[in-house]
C-alpha cells in the first residue's frame, strides 16, 4: 500500500470513529430493517393474492367479450345505409337467386335428393335395363 | 444445590459465513436474516454516508438496500457474493439519490470541519484531512467509487469490478488513475 493509500485509509478510519453513531443505533436500524423487511413481504403477499382473485374474473371476462364480439352480427356497410342502393342490390341478388332455381343448373346428386320414392325405383329400374 | 439448566450455546455469529446464512434465510430461517443484516448493516451504512453526508438518508438507503436485497435474493446467483451483491444496490440507490438532490453539489460542498483542534498539529491534521477528502471528491464518479470502495471498504478489484458493473482490468486502470490524479493534486496545494 502505497503512503496516499495509507493516508487515505488512515483518514476514513478517523473519519468512521468519529462519526460512528454507536451500538443503539445500529440496533435500532436492524429492527427497522426487519419491520420493513415484513411489512414489504405482506405487501407482496396481499398484491400476489390480489392477482390471484383478479386474474380469473379478467380471463372470464375477456373470454365474455370475445364471445359477444364473434356473436355480433357483421356491420352494415356505410354505402348499403342508402335505400336506393339497397333495392338495386336486392333486385340483382334476386336475379342471381333466379338464375340459382333453373333446374338445368342442378347437379344429377341434387335432381335425385328432389325424386320421391316410386320416381327412384323406376329410375333405378330404368338404370338396371340399361 | 439447585443447578441451572444447561442451555444449548448459540452458535457465533461469525462462525457462520454469508453462504450458509444465505442458503438458511433462502429456506425461510429469520434468524439468518437477522444475523445477514447486523453483520452487513455498518459497512453499508458508512458507505453510503460517505455519499449522501446525512446521518438519517444514510440510515434510510442503508434499510432500504437491505429489504431490496433481501426481496430479490432469488437473483443472487452465488451466495457467497452477498456483500458485493448488497454494495451494487447501494451504489445505485446513492447516485439516484445524490442525482434526485438537485440542490446537492458534490465538487462545491467542502467536507465538514473537523471539531475543534486543540494544537497545531491536530488542526494541521484537520487540514490535510480535509484536503485529502476535497480531492477524492473532485474525482470522476467512476474513479471516486473506485478508489472509495477499494481504500475505504477494503474490497478487491474483483469486489469493486462486480459492483460497478465493469472488468477488473477496466478498475485497475481506473484506481491507477485516481491515484495519480490524488499525487499531482495534493502536491499542488500548498
Amino acid at each position: 500500500m502505497s503512503s496516499l493509500e495509507k493516508r487515505l485509509a488512515d483518514d476514513d478510519a478517523e473519519r468512521r470513529a468519529a462519526e460512528d453513531p454507536g451500538d443503539l443505533f445500529f440496533e435500532r436500524l436492524a429492527g427497522k430493517v426487519e419491520r420493513a423487511y415484513a411489512d414489504a413481504e405482506a405487501a407482496r403477499l396481499r398484491a400476489r393474492r390480489r392477482w390471484r382473485t383478479a386474474l380469473p374474473i379478467g380471463l372470464a371476462a375477456a373470454a365474455a367479450l370475445s364471445l359477444m364480439l364473434a356473436a355480433r352480427p357483421p356491420k352494415v356497410p356505410h354505402k348499403l345505409a342508402d335505400p336506393v342502393v339497397r333495392e338495386q342490390i336486392a333486385h340483382e341478388l334476386d336475379g342471381e337467386q333466379d338464375v340459382g332455381d333453373d333446374e338445368s343448373e342442378l347437379s344429377p346428386d341434387s335432381v335425385v335428393d328432389r325424386l320421391s320414392e316410386p320416381e327412384l325405383r323406376v329410375l333405378a329400374a330404368r338404370l338396371k335395363d340399361g | 444445590m439447585s443447578r441451572k439448566p444447561v442451555e444449548e450455546p448459540e452458535p457465533p455469529e461469525e462462525v457462520e459465513d454469508d453462504a450458509a446464512l444465505v442458503a438458511r434465510f433462502r429456506a425461510g430461517d429469520r434468524l439468518a436474516f437477522d444475523r445477514l443484516v447486523r453483520r452487513h448493516q455498518r459497512p453499508l451504512y458508512f458507505f453510503l454516508l460517505r455519499q449522501v453526508r446525512d446521518h438519517d438518508e444514510a440510515a434510510e438507503l442503508t434499510q432500504r438496500t437491505l429489504v431490496r436485497a433481501f426481496q430479490k435474493i432469488h437473483a443472487l446467483r452465488d451466495d457467497g457474493s452477498l456483500r458485493t451483491w448488497l454494495f451494487r444496490i447501494a451504489v445505485r440507490f446513492s447516485l439516484n439519490h445524490v442525482r434526485d438532490r438537485s440542490r446537492y453539489s458534490r465538487e462545491d460542498e467542502a467536507p465538514e470541519p473537523i471539531a475543534e483542534p486543540v494544537s497545531h498539529e491536530r488542526l494541521q491534521e484537520a487540514e490535510d484531512s480535509i484536503r485529502l477528502r476535497m480531492a477524492v471528491a473532485k474525482l470522476p464518479e467512476k474513479q471516486r467509487l473506485t478508489v472509495e470502495l477499494r481504500v475505504y471498504d477494503g474490497l478487491a478489484f474483483s469486489e469493486v469490478a462486480e459492483i460497478l458493473e465493469s472488468t477488473e482490468n477496466t478498475v485497475k486502470v481506473n484506481y491507477h488513475h485516481a491515484v495519480t490524479r490524488l499525487k499531482e493534486w495534493l502536491k499542488e496545494l500548498p
